[in-house]
């Protein structure tokens, strides 16, 4: 419990990184252009998925 | 103060904030996962893996959004007092809808018309008011002791769901006790999530004496699901058995 109440305090050093960059608040964390893209390859794959069940629903069709 | 200098500085209190991709890819992943929800339930092929898929999305589009979020109030002091006053005003609403949720499901209960019960709405209490008081040490022990209460109400319902004699298909009474106190264990684990993330901010010197929005918005909700549970126990568990 003690290594957890005696932490750095990095707050102030990254209130100052993340005030001077100019990027847009969601790439601004670290990592984040990984997690963005990560996530965007995820979701095409669930948007491709969506679009396939709509049209599977319509038509009824429980197996491809 | 010249007229060049007043234009450097936002003459109001408000947060106008910046354009952000997570309301509409969040909004697509619940799509995904409602529509592969209704593949799901009526057997169509790859429905399950699509509702993994659908979850997973939604829960990581939350995930990165709430982070933008705290970036927003930690670390670019957008969240003034005013913009605290309508985030607050905001998460009452929240739980309000949230009572009316679970009316419906208790209205169904008493309509047609077994037991974990652990005391942690102690803990988070002595947390909030260790926070307050500027005692690091205290609301980190009490934080820490609240989500450990927390997993084990969760561990000692799924032990209660798997030895349950009966099922959600067998009789009104299995249907609404497994959606009720379902209900009631989704709520557990978002507001475990919600401390944890409280947790962590604690930690990391996100919150202040005076300035822990998001905690507190936390310990309500877990209020809220206190509050939900002593009735679920009165109606479901003691005057239903």
């Amino acid at each position: 419990m003690d290594a957890l109440v005696h932490r750095d305090n990095k707050v102030p050093e990254r209130q100052r990184a993340y005030q001077v960059s100019t990027k847009p608040i969601y790439l601004r964390p670290p990592r984040s252009r990984l997690y963005m893209g990560t996530y965007l390859t995820f979701f095409a794959v669930g948007m491709v998925g969506t679009t396939t069940s709509i049209y599977s629903l319509i038509k009824g069709k429980k197996t491809e | 103060m010249k007229n060049i200098n007043r234009t450097e500085f936002q003459a109001f209190p408000y947060h106008l904030v910046e354009p952000s991709p997570w309301p509409i890819l969040t909004s697509f992943a619940l799509l995904t996962m409602t529509t592969s929800a209704v593949m799901y339930f009526h057997g169509f092929a790859n429905g399950g893996e699509l509702l993994t898929l659908g979850f997973c999305l939604t829960a990581g589009g939350m995930i990165l959004w709430f982070r933008d979020v705290i970036t927003e109030g930690t670390y670019l002091g957008d969240h003034t007092s005013q913009v605290q006053k309508g985030l607050t005003l905001g998460v009452a609403l929240f739980i309000v809808s949230e009572v009316f949720a679970f009316l419906s499901v208790f209205w169904a209960y008493f309509h047609s018309s077994l037991a974990p019960t652990i005391e942690i709405g102690a803990t988070i209490t002595y947390a909030h008011h260790a926070l307050i008081q500027g005692n690091r040490y205290g609301a980190i022990l009490g934080t820490f002791l609240t989500i450990v209460l927390a997993i084990l109400f969760t561990a000692l319902q799924g032990f209660e769901y798997i030895e349950a004699p009966f099922t959600i298909a067998d009789s009104v009474f299995g249907t609404v006790f497994f959606a009720s106190t379902g209900l009631h264990g989704l709520h557990v684990i978002v507001g475990t999530l919600f401390i944890l993330v409280g947790f962590f901010r604690i930690i990391s010197y996100h919150l202040t004496d005076h300035h822990h929005l998001g905690f507190e918005s936390a310990i309500l909700y877990w209020h809220f699901v206190d509050v939900v549970w002593l009735f679920l126990f009165i109606a479901v568990y003691w005057w239903g058995s």
